[in-house]
């Protein structure tokens, strides 16, 4: 009962959020982080031993087997919690968006809403609902309140993913209907598709979710839509896309595909593998060459999931673990350098390196904090990133040794990328302009992140307990 | 004719009793709101008498319409549309004066007949009522289409159709004569599909040809090139009706034609059915792309709808009849509520319909329910969860995988993508920014049935389960 609470809580204050608009335009920001607040504390109460909490199940479309089937275990609680955690955290960085503040807080709960939905559904069906329902008001976010590309940045975002998303939906009902073959009563449920005999259909069923879910992760070639779409989109739409709407990618390959097909991911697991490598070094080799301080974080994020991708397809619990902490610690990193860049963005009304330098002199606190999550992106030890990577790179390395061997590279390289972008943005001469310094919001914002970002790389090991028992029956089925 | 005949063609009888009576009440007293009142009353008294005649199911009327659960489903699927179509008519009539007189009489006798003769065609299941029901619908239409003639486009939309629609019904004819050539019979039940013998030119000849003209009723690509051109010209509540009841009643009859003569036994006929829905789904979302006049848009949108329609008609098999009917109610009721939309705002302009994009711009803020209606609407026909386009679409997707037509699925995957650019592009229009503030209209009957509309694409879009069970519960 908690998810679906959570879920109306996050669905209703969007709306409530954007009738308020006519009592005052201060009342939806209230409402808005009144509702993902009380998600929160909602989803604070999920936590369990790892197995499946909190379960629901109603028939929804009995001609086809579809139910309203909503469950939460140590895999998907995590997620659900940093997909709320970063709902706060988008909410107070967009606290003043002045233009039709009621649609903007809509949207970004319905957004968020679909994102928990992804994350809690177990019914095929159910799942693929809440893929879309989170990809239409993040298409009016970008398209609405992005930068001066918002309209076309928007209609990529969306086209790329609704193209992928209609591949899944084949394959999501091939697989429903391959399942049913036998005679047995057509069923979307997770648990009923598990283990069914597809026979020789098998990889080509597979093939439609992996598409759909590379493209959401992103893995090259599929990531053209995310520079594109993290650039424009404004700060609040930023630090969902990249916090939370890529680990849709990564989680819905752990849940669905490799317990789904787990021969067919196997034997092709090299390659995806290696898919990972090269998005590792593409995204950081681009990332360097960027002189727009979003595109620059937008192509760390695709390097920084290609280790989400590597882990994946390692087949062992020590990179999957690595994955989860990986997801965790990239949304927050990756999030608050959004946060940075945005506040640079308003400041300055400019995203170019170029014009940037020598800020460290007029904005300290900002640059502190650049110069904090810089280093986190790049993976210094004791910071969530370090351990999802290097944890990652260790159970990808009992999986393939030469893989491994050229991802390793990809941290020197975005250590180079990391220390170009403070170089560049932060140091040399100073120059003539006046720039105020963060804020009370903003700096309470950020020091929260840092302090999460830090708690994950010191002290993960509730993280790894609770999805500990999720992991070892995907291993062991 | 037994008496039980009689009662079973009640819903046909009552609406186009309601027609002889508006003629005649209409000499004497020419009011436009005692018109359309007896019309609508006598729509309504046939959606009464649909349900009334439920229990008589199966029933062969004359052994020229067949009553059974399908065709009593397109019935209330026609009379519904029938009935938002004369209330979205009538405002936008009242506002209206044509050939300097203001009841209308003709437009709402017209009305009511053409719908009896979509109702006819749906559930016919011999040549000859077909015929008869495809002529009426057709003929009634040229005098709808045309019925602001003084203004624009209309009479050269009533004129395109007319000639076009006259020459496909000449290519029907042909094929239905060929198609009795070979089984001597002018009944569904008589055809034999047999290709074998000396039979096989005539009934892949016939066949083909009832495809060309029903093709040019549903707009099938390559017979869609007088769907934007009519669209455009004619009265919004007029392309509301073309889009929706013509359409539904006419994929109604061809799934009757091709399930009743398992013509999906015979591959030449369901791979043209495939070619036909590709081209329709491709040509259809590509031409739209350019558009800047929202009913061409929503024109070429419909060319492409009638491809993914016909992906189930192409596929056969168990799921195909669901696929059809789902989609085709889904379709009209996303048809009525956008082409709703653009009569509702072409209300005060005669001579003028809000058309152009550019008067769309930022439309939400002024017009909520009006521009959120049509929101929602492109939403829906875009394929997207938790509206009912969305269950259709799943819908199609389910008959196609289940017939294997892998490469027409990845044409539907690849033509929504382009579909997506046209749809997200008027969306964008209607939300954009302009620092307008709400305005106040009395939008009155026609905001009502725009409300209930949209009620209707996002409440069977949430809960299709009892939608479903209908359409599944209607399988012969």
């Amino acid at each position: 009962m908690t998810l679906a609470a959570i879920l109306l809580v996050l669905l209703g204050g969007g709306t409530l959020a954007w009738w308020s608009e006519g009592h005052g335009r201060h009342w939806p920001r209230r409402v808005g982080l009144g509702a993902v607040v009380v998600a929160l504390a909602f989803a604070l109460a999920l936590p369990g031993d790892g197995g499946w909490q909190s379960e629901l199940r109603l028939s929804w479309i009995p001609r086809f087997g579809i139910t309203l089937h909503l469950a939460a275990d140590g895999l998907s609680i995590p997620l659900i919690l940093l997909s709320l955690v970063l709902g706060v955290v988008a909410l107070l960085v967009a606290w003043e968006v002045r233009e039709r503040p009621g649609f903007f807080q809509f949207n970004l709960l319905w957004s968020l809403a679909g994102m928990v939905g992804v994350f809690a559904a177990l019914d095929l069906f159910l799942f693929f609902v809440f893929w879309e329902v989170m990809l239409v008001p993040m298409y009016f976010l970008i398209a609405l309140w992005g930068h001066e590309q918002r309209q076309r940045a928007g209609t990529k975002f969306f086209v790329f993913t609704q193209a992928s998303g209609l591949l899944l939906l084949t394959a999501i009902v091939a697989l429903a209907l391959a399942a049913a073959e036998g005679g047995e009563a057509i069923s979307f449920g997770y648990f009923d598709l598990l283990g069914a005999p597809l026979g020789a259909a098998a990889p080509w069923i597979a093939a439609g979710f992996i598409a759909a879910f590379l493209v959401k992760l992103p893995a090259v070639p599929l990531h053209t839509w995310l520079p594109d779409a993290h650039t424009q989109a404004p700060t609040a739409g930023s630090v969902l896309l990249a916090g939370v709407l890529l680990k849709t990618g990564g989680y819905a390959l752990l849940r669905f595909v490799l317990p789904l097909f787990p021969e067919t991911t196997l034997a092709a697991a090299p390659y995806f593998m290696g898919l990972g490598a090269v998005g590792i070094i593409y995204g950081a080799v681009l990332a360097f060459a960027q002189q727009d301080v979003k595109r620059l974080v937008a192509y760390t994020s695709v390097s920084h999931m290609g280790f989400v991708l590597l882990a994946v397809f390692a087949w062992n619990v020590t990179a999957w673990q690595g994955a989860l902490l990986q997801m965790l610690a990239h949304g927050f990193a990756t999030g608050a350098l959004f946060v940075i860049a945005g506040a640079l963005q308003e400041r300055m009304h400019s995203r170019d390196l170029r014009t940037m330098g020598g800020l460290a002199a007029q904005v300290p606190r900002l640059v502190a904090f650049g110069m904090f999550f810089a280093v986190a992106a790049f993976g210094l030890p004791g910071m969530g990133t370090f351990l999802g990577e290097f944890v990652s790179l260790l159970g990808a390395f009992q999986a393939n040794r030469v893989i491994a061997a050229v991802s390793a590279t990809g941290m020197v390289l975005s250590a180079i990328y990391a220390l170009a972008l403070v170089q560049r943005a932060f140091h040399g001469p100073p120059q003539e302009r006046a720039l105020h310094d963060l804020g009370r919001r903003e700096v309470g914002v950020l020091a929260f992140m840092a302090i999460g970002l830090l708690w994950l790389g010191i002290a993960p090991q509730p993280v790894l307990d609770l999805a500990a028992l999720p992991l070892r029956t995907l291993a062991g089925g | 004719m037994t008496s039980l005949d009689l009662l079973a063609l009640l819903p046909i009888i009552l609406p186009g009793l309601g027609a002889v009576v508006a003629l005649l009440v209409g000499s004497f007293v020419p009011r436009h709101g005692l018109i359309a009142a007896i019309t609508a009353g006598a729509m309504a008294a046939g959606v009464l008498a649909t349900f009334a005649v439920m229990p008589l199911v199966p029933h062969v009327i004359m052994g020229q319409l067949a009553l059974d659960g399908r065709a009593l489903f397109f019935w209330l699927l026609i009379l519904g549309a029938a009935l938002v179509v004369a209330g979205l008519a009538f405002p936008f009539l009242a506002q209206r004066r044509v050939r300097g007189e203001a009841h209308h009489r003709e437009f709402h006798v017209l009305l009511v007949l053409a719908t009896v003769g979509a109702m006819v065609l749906a559930a016919a299941s011999h040549f000859a009522a077909m015929f008869i029901g495809l002529e009426l619908l057709s003929l009634c239409l040229f005098g709808l289409l045309a019925y602001e003639a003084e203004h624009g486009r209309a009479l050269e939309a009533g004129m395109k159709y007319l000639v076009l629609s006259a020459a496909s019904s000449a290519l029907l004819l042909f094929g239905l004569a060929l198609l009795y050539t070979a089984g001597g019979s002018l009944s569904l039940h008589g055809l034999p599909m047999d290709t074998a013998g000396a039979q096989r030119p005539y009934v892949l000849g016939g066949m083909a040809l009832v495809l060309v003209g029903m093709g040019f009723k549903l707009s099938l690509v390559p017979f869609h090139m007088w769907a934007p051109d009519v669209y455009e010209g004619a009265p919004a509540p007029v392309t509301a009706f073309l889009a929706s009841v013509s359409k539904a009643a006419a994929a109604a009859w061809l799934l009757r034609l091709l399930e009743t003569t398992d013509a999906w036994s015979l591959t030449t006929v369901s791979l043209t059915v495939a070619v036909l829905a590709a081209a329709s789904m491709l040509v259809g979302n590509l031409l739209a792309l350019a558009q800047e006049n929202i009913k061409r848009l929503l024109a070429y949108s419909s060319v492409s709808h009638m491809g993914y329609l016909s992906v189930p008609l192409a596929a056969g098999g168990a799921l195909a009849g669901e696929a059809v009917m789902f989609y085709a109610a889904a379709y009209v009721i996303m048809s009525l509520a956008a082409f709703g939309v653009v009569g509702v705002l072409s209300r005060d302009t005669p001579g003028q319909e809000v058309v152009h994009l550019s008067a769309y711009r930022g439309l939400f803020w002024r017009r909520p329910l009006v521009a959120g209606t049509l929101a929602v609407a492109l939403v829906s026909l875009a394929g997207i969860p938790v509206t009912i386009g969305f269950v259709g679409k799943f819908y199609v997707f389910a008959a196609g995988v289940e017939a294997a037509l892998w490469w027409l699925l990845a044409v539907l995957v690849a033509s929504s993508a382009i579909g997506l650019y046209f749809y997200l592009r008027v969306l964008a229009v209607l939300f954009a920014s302009s620092g307008a503030v709400a305005e106040r209209h009395r939008d009155g009957l026609a905001g009502g049935l725009l409300a209930v509309l949209l009620a209707a694409i996002v409440l069977l879009g949430l809960l299709p389960g009892a939608l479903v069970e209908v359409v599944s519960a209607a399988a012969p």
